[in-house]
């Protein structure tokens, strides 16, 4: 857009300051063509424009119209003094001592819970199995002056009195490879178990 | 050609117009703001008159931005709730008429954001739409049949026309020369600066020049 467009589109417009009228008039005089032109062509422009657009309308129904909008005002703060009478009734609640000596006592009861949680960490049996028939499981848990998981069994075959259980208590072992052997000693340094392993260091299972 | 444009009783003739449209906006600015002044304190019936005056105003500016009259039936109605919830800020720096029109403006342009509307350039069919029977200046019912099939003829020109505006500069050309608002008072409802109403103003017309001007040789 040129100055001189700017100046011509403004005179149009009735948009001219004192200054830019001298200015218009000055172009005027020099180029009344451009000026009449530009003109001509604004105002059939106006006309075309006014014959198929209006700057006013009749709003159809115009006072169910207005209604409307007084019912939708109305219906906007019935649901906002809904949801404020929401947030007072939380607010009363939160600030009620009732609420907190409930919140406190909750509190606590997860804090003991978790102890007791915490105390039975890796002792809990989830389920037991046994795969021989004839033996049957009494019972699995957590015994606190063993500080081990007992498992009680039932069915199995009598062990001899005379057994020495400590003579297989491994208190050491020796690796060959993998792939090789692993041999575990007693207390008295003699071979109680040996396991073969693979390549990984596996035990082999037949 | 003679375009008088010097002529003096034209210029007195435009005078007295002009002094005539300063007075009555005065009385209108004023009723305004008793009205106003009357909602701010909570009284619904001064703006049940509002709605009544300017409803109007606000259907014609939605309707001819999206050429479809339920939906600017709708988007007048959530102009006046917006502009209900916004009066008590409104402190007056502007006339009322260009801070409705700012609403309108922010109204339409969401709705057209979301019906995903913005085809600068593309012309709808559906956007042809016939005479309003209600539009204040609708063709009169003696009109001849030639009559009517001119102007109905030239009004779909101007709609393609106009259609093929980008939004931006169809809003300030209605405004300018349908509504009749100044620069200022545009650039005051689009919040933009005037230097942009002058340059979309100026390159509205120019294409709708050169649009009308192709249609002609059809």
């Amino acid at each position: 857009m040129t100055e001189k467009e700017e100046l011509v589109t403004r005179w149009i417009d009735g948009e001219l300051s004192p200054d830019q009228e001298l200015e218009f008039k000055q172009l005027e005089e020099a180029d009344p063509d451009f000026c009449a032109s530009f003109k001509a062509a604004s105002e059939d422009l106006r006309e075309s424009l006014l014959s198929g657009f209006h700057s006013e309308m009749e709003v159809p129904h115009g006072d169910f119209f207005n209604s409307q909008i007084e019912k939708r005002i109305r219906q906007s703060y019935a649901k906002e003094s809904e949801s404020s009478s929401l947030l007072s009734a939380a607010i009363i609640w939160i600030k009620s001592p009732f609420t907190w000596v409930a919140a406190s006592s909750f509190c606590l009861l997860l804090v003991l819970s978790n102890k007791n949680l915490d105390q039975g960490i890796g002792s809990t049996v989830v389920s037991t199995y046994s795969p021989d028939p004839s033996v049957s499981i009494v019972s699995a848990g957590y015994n606190e002056e063993a500080g081990a998981t007992v498992i009680k069994l039932e069915g199995l075959e009598r062990i001899p009195d005379d057994t020495d259980f400590s003579v297989n208590h491994i208190v050491s072992y020796d690796r060959q490879g993998p792939p090789g052997f692993v041999h575990f000693y007693n207390k008295q340094d003699e071979v109680v178990y040996i396991m073969e392993t693979d390549e990984y260091g596996l035990p082999n299972v037949f | 050609m003679n375009f008088s444009l010097s002529d003096s009783s034209n210029e007195e003739e435009q005078l007295c117009r002009n002094e005539e449209s300063l007075e009555k906006e005065t009385s209108n600015k004023e009723r305004d703001a008793l009205l106003i002044e009357r909602c701010q304190s909570g009284d619904y019936t001064a703006f049940d008159e509002l709605i009544t005056v300017y409803r109007g105003k606000i259907y014609a500016m939605i309707f001819n931005m999206i050429r479809n009259d339920a939906d600017a039936w709708d988007l007048s109605q959530d102009v006046f709730i917006k502009a209900w919830k916004a009066l008590s800020k409104f402190e007056g720096r502007s006339a009322f008429y260009t801070w409705i029109y700012r609403i309108a403006h922010n109204v339409t342009y969401d709705w057209m954001r979301k019906k995903k509307i913005e085809g600068a350039g593309e012309f709808n069919d559906e956007m042809l739409n016939e005479a309003e029977p209600g539009a204040l200046t609708s063709p009169k019912a003696f009109d001849s049949p030639d009559q009517n099939l001119q102007r109905d003829e030239l009004r779909d020109k101007i709609t393609i026309a106009i259609n093929s505006l980008s939004e931006d500069h169809r809003e300030v050309i209605l405004l300018k020369e349908v509504e009749g608002l100044s620069y200022q008072e545009i650039a005051e409802s689009i919040g933009s600066s005037i230097g942009t109403v002058m340059s979309r103003l100026y390159y509205a017309r120019k294409k709708l020049q050169e649009t009308l001007k192709d249609n002609d040789y059809d």
